[in-house]
């Protein structure tokens, strides 16, 4: 009776043991190995971050968005101009064949290859690039890009990328979501298991918002065969003939904010 | 005097003493760092090309100066394989197994060369083609298709057809030293293949990296930033015949 | 180290994983998403290029007139990855482009589906909506 019981306790134990956290496997330098073709899951956060109805060309339904909280902080001039912006699409910069910049570049497949003094994140569209140099050097002064400047460092599991020096032209979406050259990301990448990585993105801009706010979206492990193809955007962009001003408009109330 | 005999023999592979290049974790010899060419190559591809000539022939020349007279990368072309090698830009190269990967300053351009070679792409054209790369000995060989008939291997308007073969060879050469070596072949063009070559110097500045370079364009080629405006009209070069100087007089 | 980007026989496979959506302009600010059109015409030009192919067909109308029309279709990527090829449409050809028609008047619509003389069809939409 005794020993059933003691058999029963060390069982009841183990049931009640918290999950291993997952362990990813390591490069040869020993930091966590997130190589690889990545798909981010974002809900059409390219076309709002926020939630948004579908509709033809406008994309699916996205309920809740990648926002936390699903507000934009903006300040009360910064939402005027953001309603205003979606009265001219024909100013949309990815229209003019521009980067997209951080986060909004993060919102499409790209891949991850790691070196021991920098992280090399290499994006399909745009035939984009970025490089993270994690040898703890500074931002450069008196720059500024629409892609920013990268600097990472591990912070246990979790890759942190701090990304400075944007210029104030890119955007967040296609729903009038700018941003100053204030702009300030900090990425998390953190793996939970071998086919995920948890995204999540603080941006802070004091020139425009009120708070920091943060977004997130998981990222899927994509096959490991897929081959970027060349996509390139300053050729078959005929489309800005076609915007004129005054026709190229969404409905004033098709996004929230 | 050690100068000129390492000029001559830049041409001549069989005389340099083999060096022996620090090597990857998967035993490749490791090309990765920040490279740069300084050469005229950009400007004019003969510069660098074997005998200094590139064996045209007589009816490509003859389409060659029919043909547009506008630098593709004038309207932020990409400027295609080998030309954008030795664009006046870095480069960095970063391999891991299976792979290298280029990264480009020049127009942000990147290029991700699997080392297990695959089949071509067929029936598809890209600016800076299809490539597929293959170790030999300690020579990284790639081979770029694809490369449609758009772009120019130099400013001086050395064009080719959709026929154009370029095989590329990267071999360390010294602690600084990448020698690059191109096969250019196009049957509706050249006589028969010709070879460019060229040291890539690595950078060494403390603290240097790639920056950011961007060119936009839109509209098949009308420049549509910062604001959106209509295609011009009639002559673009009327502005220039409009200035003073081109009518003969000055003011 | 396990080489992760090894492409082999299932090469062939990936031409019809998704490419990238890219992050463009509003669609719904150029193209009227509640005027579909369905032309047939011969084929002048096909460019395939980035981030939009286009391919151009003259029309006759009613009249007797011939119009050429400019349709937008997806990138080199997304058409390639759906088996699409530069010689898949070569100029004479006589097609039927559905798609949705630009709001500023001009000859020039989104392209959605392409149909060839024995029946073949090509999804040319540059995205892929639920609607």
């Amino acid at each position: 009776m005794r020993a059933v019981s003691l058999g029963m306790i060390v069982a009841a134990a183990c049931l009640a043991q918290a999950p291993k956290p997952y362990a990813p496997p390591r490069t040869s330098d020993g930091v966590p190995d997130i190589e690889g073709y990545w798909q981010p899951r974002n809900n059409g956060a390219m076309y709002s971050v926020l939630p948004h109805p579908g509709g033809f060309f406008l994309g699916a339904e996205s309920k809740e968005g990648v926002v936390d909280g699903g507000v934009l902080p903006y300040q009360p001039w910064a939402a005027a101009k953001v309603k205003e912006l979606t009265q001219h699409m024909e100013l949309d910069p990815t229209g003019h064949c521009h980067y997209e910049g951080i986060p909004h570049a993060m919102y499409f497949g790209f891949q991850i290859y790691e070196t021991s003094k920098y992280i090399a994140l290499l994006h399909e569209n745009m035939h984009a690039w970025r490089i993270v140099y994690m040898d703890g050097s500074p931002h450069p002064k008196d720059y500024s890009a629409w892609m920013g400047d990268s600097r990472g460092h591990w912070e246990g599991n979790t890759l942190v990328v701090d990304v400075a020096n944007n210029n104030d032209k890119s955007v967040f979406d296609m729903a009038g979501h700018f941003h100053s050259d204030a702009l300030h990301v900090v990425e998390r990448f953190t793996p939970v298991d071998h086919d995920t990585i948890n995204y999540e993105a603080t941006i802070d801009d004091a020139k425009v918002f009120t708070r920091p706010w943060k977004m997130h979206f998981a990222l899927r492990r994509a096959a490991a065969d897929y081959q970027f193809l060349e996509s390139g955007c300053f050729e078959g962009e005929r489309d800005q003939e076609h915007l004129v001003e005054g026709l190229a408009t969404l409905p004033p109330d098709h996004y929230k904010q | 005097m050690r100068l000129i005999i390492t000029l001559v023999l830049s041409f001549s592979t069989a005389a340099q003493t083999p060096f022996t290049p620090p090597r990857t974790v998967d035993g490749k010899p490791d090309l990765q760092g920040v490279w740069e060419t300084r050469n005229a190559a950009s400007f004019d591809v003969s510069e660098v090309a074997e005998g200094r000539e590139i064996p045209y022939l007589p009816q490509a020349l003859e389409r060659e100066q029919k043909g547009g007279r506008v630098d593709p990368i004038a309207h932020c072309g990409m400027p295609g394989i080998p030309r954008l090698t030795y664009m006046p830009f870095p480069f960095q190269i970063v391999q891991r197994p299976g792979v290298v990967v280029f990264l480009y300053e020049y127009l942000h351009n990147q290029r991700i060369v699997t080392t297990n070679p695959r089949p071509h792409l067929e029936g598809i054209d890209f600016w800076l083609g299809d490539s597929v790369g293959h170790w030999e000995g300690d020579t990284l060989v790639v081979d770029v298709t694809d490369l449609g008939d758009k772009t120019w291997l130099d400013a001086a308007r050395h064009t080719h057809t959709d026929a154009l073969h370029v095989v590329e060879r990267y071999t360390r050469t010294g602690p600084n030293t990448i020698k690059y070596e191109a096969t250019i072949e196009d049957p509706k063009t050249y006589a028969r293949p010709w070879r460019i070559a060229m040291p890539l110097h690595r950078n060494n500045q403390p603290g240097f990296e790639l920056r950011e370079q961007e060119c936009t364009e839109g509209d098949d080629g009308r420049a549509i930033h910062p604001q959106y405006r209509p295609a011009p009209q009639g002559d673009p070069l009327e502005f220039v015949r409009s200035y003073p100087a081109a009518k003969g007089g000055s003011k | 180290m396990r080489a992760k980007f090894a492409v082999g026989a299932a090469f062939w496979g990936l031409l019809w994983a998704s490419g990238p959506a890219r992050a463009h302009h509003s669609f719904a600010a150029e193209y009227d998403g509640t005027k579909p059109i369905k032309l047939t015409g011969t084929v002048t030009k096909f460019d395939l290029t980035n981030p939009h192919s286009w391919i151009y067909i003259d029309v006759k109308s009613a009249d007797g007139k011939v119009v050429n029309w400019g349709f937008e279709t997806a990138s080199v990527a997304n058409l390639y990855r759906r088996g699409f090829r530069k010689d898949s449409v070569p100029a004479g050809t006589v097609v039927t482009i559905e798609g949705y028609l630009a709001k500023d008047g001009s000859h020039t619509g989104n392209a959605q589906k392409l149909t060839l003389p024995e029946g073949k069809t090509f999804i040319l939409g540059t995205e892929v909506n639920p609607g």
